[in-house]
């Protein structure tokens, strides 16, 4: 139970951090025009590492956490976050830790999906039928971003992930003793 | 409540899928209709705005020296030109002062006071941009506390400022601001000149912000002149926005090609990379009927809708 507890602390503090990150540190960043996904990254990683489940709740907390600061509605980042971060859970078993090509695959094909959502919803419905520039100049461009800066944290959710289950062995491990 | 916990282990994972999608319906739609005045983001904001306050003096710290290492080189030669421009500014602003005394005196006359010190005004700092790359809004640290309503006008100070954008909702530390290049910003404008019929639209358009750095100026009379630089103001038939704020400059003022109006860009005033502080316009645009606090969700689409068509039929009444 107190692993379970850690465990959601440090997840919820891993979200908060990505979302700070992107919303106040790379978007002020003028010279970076287009801003890396992080709260999609997060979901993806923790949906591959921990399953359906895992990737539903992590994806639905940062996408409200997303909503909350960001959408014009309640529930619309929480909506697909939470979608593809179940999605990405059943990608877990064929799964290894050493290899960061299914996670930049599955990565890629999530932010692909999100930003079709996104361009759909905000602006298809308003008129905006030039898909083709969209998806050239602000979706592909996000997901190289995304798929780059997910190469380069991977190791380190990883890391945070394997720490974590140690501890959680040891604790259960230490209660036989 | 632990036999919740040890129910939750057996329902299928799918199940759980459902009803989180439910939830987020719920919310969507309950968001639609109600407003976004919403408990859980001022509970969040409580906690989360003090963090992105310091935060993002972190980042623009760091923006501001990529941006010097950046502006260095260009800037030997930018001051040249600017040079010869500050020689040709001086000339004129003596002119333009000798003018502006008389206006004072006709003003007097007239009894009408000068246009901006009559509002009231608040400074804020922006704490946050937006996530993501398909949307301009972003946060401002004060918010009801401060008296910032929806529907205030947000202006960038200094002697370059102009019209940032409109407060589209509104929390107790918090304000959030749709910045006029968003692309579902529409603004009911007017090109300065002395002819009549000179109403406009300026409106947010992804496309053209991402191409030229741009917004769009559509539903301008055709038989007006339109030079290169002309200043571009808020109208007074708009309904959100106070008249006589600077926008920016025209730029491209052509016939469309259904021969009926003129469209062009417009260069907004406002540097819109760069924003740290803005000046928030306590005054709400008076328009008769008076937002009620009811309507503040959609308050943002319908006027975009009505001014839209302000601008139509502006435009087609020749």
């Amino acid at each position: 139970m107190k692993a379970m507890v850690r465990r959601g602390v440090v997840t919820g503090v891993i979200i908060l951090v990505a979302f700070l990150l992107q919303n106040n540190i790379f978007a002020a960043i003028p010279l970076i025009s287009i801003t890396p996904n992080l709260l999609l990254l997060v979901t993806v990683t923790f949906g591959l590492l921990h399953g359906r489940l895992t990737g539903l709740f992590v994806g639905f907390f940062s996408g409200l956490l997303a909503d909350a600061f960001g959408g014009t509605l309640l529930g619309q980042y929480a909506l697909i976050l939470s979608v593809l971060g179940y999605g990405c859970g059943f990608f877990t078993p064929y799964f290894y830790l050493e290899s960061v090509l299914l996670p930049m695959g599955v990565c890629a094909a999530s932010e692909l999906i999100y930003g079709l959502y996104v361009y759909v919803f905000a602006f298809l419905f308003r008129g905006r039928f030039n898909i083709g520039f969209y998806f050239m100049n602000i979706i592909v461009p996000e997901t190289i971003y995304t798929v780059v800066i997910l190469v380069i944290v991977y190791r380190f959710l990883v890391f945070v992930n394997r720490r974590l289950e140690e501890s959680a062995k040891r604790r259960s491990a230490d209660k036989f003793v | 409540m632990k036999d919740k916990h040890k129910k939750l282990r057996d329902v299928p994972p799918r199940h759980i899928l459902y009803a989180v999608i439910v939830l987020c319906a719920a919310m969507i739609g309950l968001t639609w209709f109600f407003g976004s005045a919403n408990p859980v983001t001022n509970i969040l904001a409580k906690a989360i705005i003090p963090m992105q306050t310091g935060l993002n003096e972190l980042g623009s710290s760091l923006a501001g020296q990529l941006e010097n290492l950046r502006t260095l080189q260009n800037a030997q030669e930018e001051n040249k030109l600017l040079q010869e421009e500050l020689a040709l500014l001086r000339s004129e602003n003596s002119r333009l002062q000798e003018q502006s005394y008389e206006l004072d005196r006709l003003r007097d006359l007239v009894g009408l006071e000068d246009a901006y010190s009559q509002y009231t005004m608040t400074a804020a700092r922006v704490i946050q941009k937006d996530s993501g790359n398909w949307f301009h809004s972003f946060l401002i640290d004060k918010g009801t506390e401060d008296g910032i309503q929806v529907g205030c006008n947000v202006l960038a100070g200094g002697a370059e400022g102009g019209l940032v954008g409109i407060v589209t909702s509104v929390g107790d530390n918090y304000a959030r601001v749709r910045a006029i290049i968003d692309d579902s910003s529409n603004v009911g404008a007017m090109v300065l000149t002395d002819q009549s019929n000179n109403s406009c639209v300026v409106s947010g358009d992804l496309e053209l912000l991402t191409q030229t750095g741009c917004l769009s100026l559509q539903y301008i009379d055709k038989g007006l002149t339109v030079e290169d630089g002309a200043k571009i103001l808020t109208s007074n038939l708009s309904s959100e926005y106070l008249p006589d704020i600077l926008i920016g400059y025209a730029q491209n003022v052509t016939v469309d090609s259904d021969n009926l109006q003129q469209s062009g860009y417009l260069v907004p005033a406002v540097d819109f990379d760069d924003l740290r502080e803005v000046m928030v316009i306590l005054d709400l645009k008076e328009t008769g009927e008076g937002l009620s606090e009811g309507e503040t969700q959609t308050s943002g689409e319908s006027a975009a809708e009505t001014e839209t068509s302000q601008g139509e039929t502006a435009g087609e009444g020749e």
